[in-house]
C-alpha cells in the first residue's frame, strides 16, 4: 500500500496522518549524536575482560601487570562490585565474575584507560586461570538429576502449567490428532549499532548513557549494584541504533557506573560486533511438542503443548516469556480444551532474553504447522479452518479462559488475507513455476497482548509542562529505538491539545525528565506511553478550563494563568485496564500468568519459489493484514510492518546463532546471516483498523505480533511448493534440500 | 603499530617487495588483521602508476589487471567474458568490488574465493611479478591449499589473461542468502553447444567443495560430445561427486555440498 | 586527501579511514557496525565510489576525494536522496541511514532512473535491520519519478 491512501480521521488533524519521524532530517545529514558517538572532556575508555570458556570457575585473576601497561587508569573485579547481583525478575546473575562461569564471555574484569588501545592493551594483559567444566548444552540434558547444576536450586528455572477442559478426553475422540516436535533457533538481534554508552559521576550523582530499553530498571539495577539511591542515577537512554530487546537487560550500564566512580572520569565504552554477536541476549530456542486435535468439521476440540525452552545461564527475563509464549500457545484460537507445560532450563548457552515477540513466534511455528498438517489430513482449505476457529470478542481465551477484549479484529483481519489475490490465486500462481524453482503459498495467523498483561498492572508516566509563552513540552516514554515513537506522541498530544504539531516538543528517554514508564517493550511504548501522553493532554485542558478559559483556547493566556497558579505542570500515570471478566480463571492464577485484554493480530500470506536443485528458498511475496486499533501514523505502522517481516524471514530462512558445547560459532556477519536488500520480496500492509478504547486515540500495540506469522506462512509456502514439512527453523537450503531428498526415498 | 608504505612506481614496489605484507583491496587482509593476524608492515599495490591497464584484449586473450579493483575490471569489460562478469556481480558487495582486486582473490587462496571458478574453468593464467621479473602460471596451479599459493613473499599478482571464447559461459553460485554471502558451493563452466544440443569443449570448475576451486575433469569427460538427456546428465554429477571432498563448516555440512554439487551443474545445464 | 572539499591531512597512513574521520576529523556521520565489510554503516565516497571506510587505510587514499554523508546536503538544504529518505519514511533507528544515503548518491550518480534490479544490487552491502528495505526503494523511485 502506499501509507497515502490512509484517510485521516475526520475528528483528528494529525492522527492518522502519515507523518515523518521527528529526527529524520538530522538522521539523514549524519548529524544525530548517537550514544556511541558521545565524547566528553577528559573521558577514557572501557574495555571488558571476558572468558572464553562456557562453563568453568574462574580460580585467579591477576591484574596486576594490567595495571602497569601505560594508559590504564583502572582495573575493576568483582572484589569492586559493591554488591555483585544483577537479575531483574530472579537476581541470578553476578555484575563480574566472582567463581563460577556460566557463559562464555563473562564478564570478569573492567579496564579503563586512556585511550581505546591502553584499554585493550591493559584487557589483554589479564590473566585468567580457570578450572573449565564440561558445557551443559542441550536443555533435555539440563534436567536431568544427574546434570551439574548452574545454580543453587537446580537447572529447572521455572515450569509452568496450565490446562483448560480434559485435552486428553479431547484428544482422544478427535477425528484427526497432529502429533509432532518442532524446533526453533536461537536468533540475534543484529542492531546495527552494536551499542555501547558513557558514563559520568559528578557531585554523588551518576550519568549513564546507556541504550536502555529499561530505563526505570536499568536505574535500580545500577543502585542496587553500586549500593546507592536510585535517585542518585540518572539513565539517559536515547537515541540508539536499534533493540529490538536486545537492550532490555543486562550489566551494561552498571559496568559504567562502576568505571567512572573508580576513576572519576568519564568513561565510554563500545562494544564490538563480535562480543554482542558472542555475549548478548538472543530470542530462545524452542522444543516444542505439539498434539493438536479437530474435529470433521474442522473445529479444534483439543491442543496439548510442551516446551522446552533453552534460557541459558541467567534468568533474565525467561520467566516472563515462558508465560507469554504459554498465552500465545493457543494461537487466535477458540478452544474448548487446551493444555500448557513449559519449562525453561538454565544451560550454558547463549542467555535467552526479550526479542521482538517474546516466545510468541516459537509458539506460532508449531502450532499453525500443525494446523496446515490437520487440514491436509481432513482434506479441507488451511484458511477455513482458521476461519471457522478464529477468536472473536467476548470470547473466552482458549487456554486462561479470561475474556478477549472488544478490540480484537482476528476474524477480518482474517478475511483481508483470504481475500488477497496472492491467497485467491494461488492455485494458477504455483502452475506458472519454471525452471527448477517450485512455487508455493502459505498463510498464517497471530495474536499477541498489548502491554504487560493487564492484571499484572500495567503503568506508564507522562509529565507536561506549559510555559509561560504557551509552548508545550511532554516528557514521557522509556526511549526511541527507531518506531516514531516521539512522532506518535506529538501527534497525539496535537489532537488532544488542537494544536499545531510543530509547536509540541517531546523528549523521551531519560529517567531524570520522564516519570517511570516502564519499558520501551511488550508492544506498550504507544499503547500505554501514548495513553501517558493523552491523559496529561486532557489534564491540562481541564486545568485551563478551571482557570477560565474557553475555546478558542488563548495559549499564551493559558500559560501564564497557570504559571501564576503553579499549575503549568502535570504529571500523570496511566494505568491500562484489569482483565475485567475473568471467566473461568482463577484469580490465584492471574499473577502468575498474567493474561491480557487487549490483543493485536496479524495475518500473512507468503508465496515463495522453492529450487528443488538445491533446497533455495526465495520469499517472493507477503502481504500482512494487521490489526493495529487506529493507525496513529500509517507509515510507522507500515514501516513496523515491513521491518518485522524482513526480521521473521531472516527466522524462517537463514538466521541460526549456532554454538558449539556452549561456544558460540556464528560471532561475525559473516557467518551470521540476516536478510540484505536482495532478499525482499514484494512487501503489502492491510491495516485493519479497529479501536481500542484504553488505547491513544484507540491505538494499539503491533511491532511484535507482525514479526508473528512470518516464519509459519513462509514453511506452509514451502510445503506447498515442495510437500515437504518443515519440523525446525531455519529452513536453509540444507535444511530444505534434505526434506526433499527425504521425501524421494 | 602497523606501518603502511605506498610505493608510486612498479620499480619501486620491486625494491620494496619483502619488506612487509602487499596489501591491495584490503577486503580480506584488514578483516583476517581485525580477527588477530599480525601484521607490522604493510606495502600498499593500488596506488602504481605505471600498473596494468584494468583490462585489455590481446590477440584472443583478455588480459585483466590484478591490481585494479574488480569494478574498474568489469566495467572495461563491458559484456565480454560473461562467466567473470556473472561472478562480480554476485561476488560481496559494491563497496568491496570497489576495493577488492582479482589478485587479492586468488592470492587469499580461498576454496570459496568467487573470482577462481570462472578463471579455471577459462583455464585462464596469471602473471605474477616479483623483484627477479615477471612469471606466467596456470591459475590452478598458483593455489595449492586453503590460504596457499606459490606466490613468494615478495611477489604480487599482476594481471590475470583469460583466453575470450564464443560460446556458453557462466558462474552460479549458493549461498546462505540471495546476496552477500559467502559460496557453500559455486560452479563455473564454459562449453559450446551444437545445433543438435551437443557440448563440447566442456569446462567445469568448482569452489567450495575442496581445498582449492578444482576442475571436474570426470564429468567433462562425461558430457563432452554429449546432449545433456536424463541419462547424461545424471552420469555427469554422479562423477562430479566423485571429484570433490568438501568438508564441513558452520555454512553447511559436507554432505549436502557433495549433494548440491550435482544440483547446481543440473542448473546450468537447464538454464544456460 | 580532501574530505567533504576540505584539504586535510592524517599522520599515520596505516590508521582506518574510519577511524580518521570519526575520531580525527570528528565526522561521526559514518558508522561503526560490523568492521569488516559487511554492514555498510560506514559507507563513504571515495573518488565518487562508495567504499567501506572500515576496510581502507587512510595511506591507500593520500590523493583521493571522500565524500562522507555530512558532505551531501547542500547550503540551501538536504540532497534531494536525504529529502527522499526524509519524505518516504525510510529510516527508523537510523543507523544504517548515513550508509544508505551514500551507497544511493552514488547510485544515482551512475544511473539516474535505476531499475529495481539496479537499485537492490547497489544496496546489498547496506544491511538495515529496522525498515525492511522496501521505504528505502520507495524513497529511491520517488526520485525517478
Amino acid at each position: 500500500m502506499t501509507t497515502e491512501s490512509v484517510e485521516a480521521p475526520a475528528r483528528t488533524r494529525y492522527v492518522g496522518r502519515s507523518v515523518p519521524t521527528r529526527d529524520a532530517d538530522v538522521v539523514v545529514t549524519g548529524e544525530l549524536e548517537y550514544l556511541t558517538d558521545m565524547t566528553l572532556p577528559n573521558m577514557l575508555h572501557g574495555k571488558i575482560v571476558r572468558t572464553n570458556v562456557p562453563h568453568g570457575r574462574l580460580l585467579e585473576l591477576e591484574t596486576e601487570a594490567a595495571r602497569r601497561v601505560p594508559g590504564v587508569v583502572a582495573v575493576l573485579t568483582a572484589a569492586d562490585v559493591p554488591n555483585n547481583i544483577l537479575g531483574a525478575i530472579v537476581p541470578d546473575q553476578p555484575v563480574l565474575v566472582d567463581g563460577l562461569i556460566r557463559q562464555f564471555g563473562d564478564a570478569v574484569a573492567l579496564v579503563a584507560g586512556t585511550t581505546v588501545a591502553a584499554a585493550e592493551a591493559g584487557a589483554a594483559a589479564i590473566q585468567m586461570k580457570v578450572e573449565t567444566m564440561p558445557a551443559v548444552s542441550d536443555p533435555r540434558e539440563a534436567l536431568r538429576a544427574s546434570a551439574p547444576s548452574l545454580h543453587d536450586g537446580g537447572n529447572l528455572l521455572l515450569e509452568l502449567t496450565h490446562e483448560r477442559g480434559d485435552v486428553d478426553q479431547a484428544l482422544a475422540g478427535a477425528a484427526v490428532v497432529v502429533d509432532r516436535t518442532f524446533l526453533t533457533q536461537v536468533q540475534e538481534h543484529v542492531c546495527l549499532e552494536p551499542g555501547g554508552g558513557v558514563g559520568q559521576y559528578k557531585n554523588g550523582q551518576f550519568t549513564i548513557w546507556a541504550g536502555t530499553q529499561l530505563p526505570g530498571n536499568s536505574q535500580s539495577e545500577v543502585a542496587r549494584a553500586l549500593m546507592i539511591d536510585p535517585e542518585d542515577v540518572r539513565i539517559i537512554s536515547t537515541p540508539i541504533g536499534g533493540s529490538f530487546g536486545s537492550k532490555a537487560e543486562g550489566p551494561f550500564p552498571i559496568f559504567l557506573a562502576l568505571l567512572a566512580k573508580a576513576t572519576d572520569r568519564p568513561v565510554r565504552i563500545v562494544l564490538t560486533r563480535e562480543e554482542v554477536m558472542a555475549v548478548g541476549v538472543k530470542r530462545h530456542p524452542f522444543r516444542v511438542h505439539t498434539r493438536l486435535g479437530l474435529d470433521r468439521d474442522g473445529r479444534i476440540v483439543g491442543l496439548d503443548t510442551d516446551a522446552i525452552v533453552d534460557a541459558g545461564p541467567y534468568a533474565g527475563f525467561s520467566p516472563a516469556v515462558l508465560s507469554i509464549a504459554a498465552e500465545a500457545s493457543t494461537g487466535p484460537y477458540s478452544m474448548p480444551n487446551a493444555r500448557f507445560r513449559g519449562r525453561a532450563a538454565y544451560t550454558n548457552n547463549s542467555n535467552g532474553g526479550a526479542f521482538r515477540g517474546y516466545g510468541v513466534p516459537q509458539m506460532a511455528f508449531p502450532l499453525e504447522s500443525s494446523i496446515l498438517e490437520a487440514a491436509e489430513r481432513l482434506e479441507m482449505d488451511a484458511a477455513e479452518i482458521k476461519r471457522r476457529n478464529i477468536l472473536h470478542p467476548g470470547d473466552p481465551h482458549a487456554l486462561y479462559g479470561h475474556t478477549i477484549g472488544p478490540s480484537f479484529r482476528g476474524a477480518e483481519t482474517l478475511d483481508a488475507v483470504i481475500d488477497h489475490p496472492w491467497w485467491r490465486d494461488r492455485a494458477a500462481w504455483k502452475e506458472q513455476a519454471t525452471g527448477p524453482w517450485e512455487r508455493g503459498t502459505g498463510i498464517a495467523a497471530a495474536l499477541k497482548g498489548c502491554g504487560y498483561g493487564s492484571a499484572k498492572g500495567d503503568r506508564a508516566g507522562a509529565r507536561l509542562q506549559i510555559s509561560i509563552d504557551g509552548s508545550i513540552t511532554i516528557w514521557a516514554g522509556p526511549n526511541h529505538s527507531g518506531q516514531f515513537i516521539e512522532t506518535a506522541y506529538a501527534q497525539v498530544a496535537a489532537d488532544a491539545l488542537r494544536r499545531p504539531y510543530d509547536e509540541i516538543l517531546v523528549v523521551v528517554g531519560d529517567t531524570e525528565l520522564v516519570p517511570e514508564s516502564g519499558s520501551c517493550a511488550a508492544s506498550r511504548s504507544l499503547y500505554m506511553g501514548g495513553g501517558a501522553v493523552l491523559k496529561a493532554c486532557e489534564e491540562l485542558i481541564s486545568r485551563i478550563r478551571a482557570v477560565g478559559l474557553a475555546d478558542p483556547i488563548d495559549w499564551n493566556e493559558a500559560g501564564e494563568r497557570l504559571g501564576a497558579k503553579g499549575l503549568a505542570l502535570v504529571e500523570v500515570y496511566h494505568d491500562a485496564p484489569d482483565v475485567t471478566e475473568l471467566g473461568e480463571m482463577h484469580p490465584d492464577d492471574v499473577p502468575r500468568l498474567h493474561p491480557h485484554r487487549v490483543y493485536s493480530s496479524a495475518v500473512h500470506v507468503a508465496r515463495v519459489e522453492v529450487n528443488r536443485f538445491t533446497g533455495q528458498v526465495e520469499v517472493r511475496g507477503i502481504a500482512c493484514a494487521v490489526d493495529c486499533g487506529i493507525a496513529v501514523n500509517p507509515a510507522g505502522v507500515v514501516g513496523q510492518t515491513e521491518g518485522a517481516i524482513l526480521q521473521g524471514i531472516g527466522l524462517a530462512l537463514m538466521e541460526d546463532f549456532k554454538l558449539e558445547a556452549g561456544v558460540p560459532q556464528t560471532t561475525s556477519l559473516e557467518t551470521y546471516l540476516i536478510p540484505t536488500a536482495g532478499d525482499v520480496p514484494e512487501l503489502e500492509t492491510i491495516i485493519v483498523e479497529g479501536g481500542e478504547e484504553t488505547g491513544p486515540f484507540g491505538a494499539k500495540g503491533i511491532a511484535e505480533v507482525v514479526l508473528v506469522p512470518t516464519a509459519p506462512a513462509i514453511t506452509a509456502a514451502i510445503r506447498d511448493a515442495v510437500g515437504v514439512v518443515v519440523d525446525r527453523l531455519p529452513a536453509t537450503p540444507e535444511t530444505v534440500y534434505r526434506l526433499m531428498e527425504g521425501l524421494k526415498s | 603499530m602497523v606501518e603502511l608504505l605506498s610505493p608510486a612506481t612498479l620499480l619501486d614496489l620491486r625494491t620494496l617487495a619483502g619488506t612487509g605484507r602487499i596489501i591491495a583491496g584490503g577486503t580480506d587482509l584488514i578483516v583476517q588483521m581485525r580477527s588477530g593476524r599480525n601484521e607490522t608492515h604493510l606495502i600498499d599495490i593500488t596506488n602504481i602508476e605505471d600498473a596494468p591497464p584494468a583490462a585489455i584484449i590481446r590477440s584472443g586473450v583478455a588480459e585483466l589487471s590484478a591490481m585494479a579493483s574488480i569494478t574498474k575490471v568489469v566495467d572495461e569489460l563491458n559484456g565480454r567474458l560473461p562467466g567473470i562478469a556473472a561472478a562480480a556481480q554476485v561476488f560481496a558487495s559494491l563497496q568491496i568490488r570497489n576495493r577488492a582486486t582479482i589478485g587479492g582473490n586468488l592470492a587469499n587462496a580461498s576454496p570459496a574465493g568467487d573470482m577462481i571458478p570462472p578463471l579455471v574453468a577459462a583455464e585462464a593464467y596469471a602473471v605474477v611479478d616479483g623483484p627477479s621479473g615477471q612469471r606466467r602460471i596456470p591459475v590452478d596451479e598458483l593455489i595449492t591449499g586453503p590460504g596457499r599459493t606459490v606466490l613468494e613473499p615478495n611477489e604480487w599478482l599482476s594481471l590475470v589473461g583469460v583466453p575470450l571464447f564464443e560460446g556458453e559461459e557462466g558462474f552460479i553460485k549458493l549461498g546462505g542468502r540471495t546476496a552477500m554471502a559467502i559460496s557453500i558451493v559455486s560452479l563455473a563452466w564454459r562449453w559450446h553447444r551444437s545445433d543438435h544440443g551437443a557440448l563440447t569443449g566442456v569446462r567445469i570448475a568448482l569452489g567450495a567443495v575442496a581445498p582449492t576451486v578444482v576442475r571436474a575433469h570426470k564429468a567433462e569427460a562425461i558430457l563432452e560430445g554429449q546432449q545433456p538427456t536424463a541419462d547424461v546428465v545424471m552420469a555427469a554429477t554422479d562423477a562430479l561427486q566423485t571429484e570433490i571432498s568438501p568438508i564441513g563448516d558452520v555454512r553447511a555440512s559436507a554432505g549436502y555440498r557433495q549433494a548440491v554439487a550435482g544440483g547446481l551443474l543440473r542448473q546450468a545445464l537447464a538454464t544456460s | 586527501m580532501n574530505v567533504n572539499g576540505q584539504k586535510v591531512s592524517f599522520h599515520s597512513p596505516a590508521q582506518r579511514l574510519l577511524d580518521y574521520l570519526r575520531d580525527s576529523l570528528e565526522l561521526t556521520g559514518a558508522k561503526e557496525g560490523c568492521g569488516m565489510g559487511e554492514c555498510g554503516a560506514c559507507t563513504v565516497l571515495v573518488d565518487g565510489e562508495p567504499v567501506c571506510s572500515c576496510l581502507v587505510l587512510v595511506g591507500q587514499i593520500s590523493n583521493a576525494d571522500v565524500v562522507t554523508v555530512e558532505g551531501l546536503a547542500g547550503a540551501d538544504g538536504l540532497h534531494p536522496v536525504q529529502q527522499a529518505i526524509v519524505d518516504c519514511h525510510a529510516s527508523q533507528c537510523g543507523f544504517c541511514t548515513p550508509g544508505v544515503v551514500v551507497s544511493t548518491t552514488a547510485l544515482l550518480a551512475r544511473r539516474p532512473q535505476p531499475d529495481e534490479t539496479e537499485v537492490r544490487e547497489a544496496l546489498v552491502g547496506n544491511l538495515c535491520r529496522c525498515t525492511g528495505y522496501q521505504a528505502i526503494f520507495r524513497a529511491i523511485t520517488s526520485l525517478g519519478e
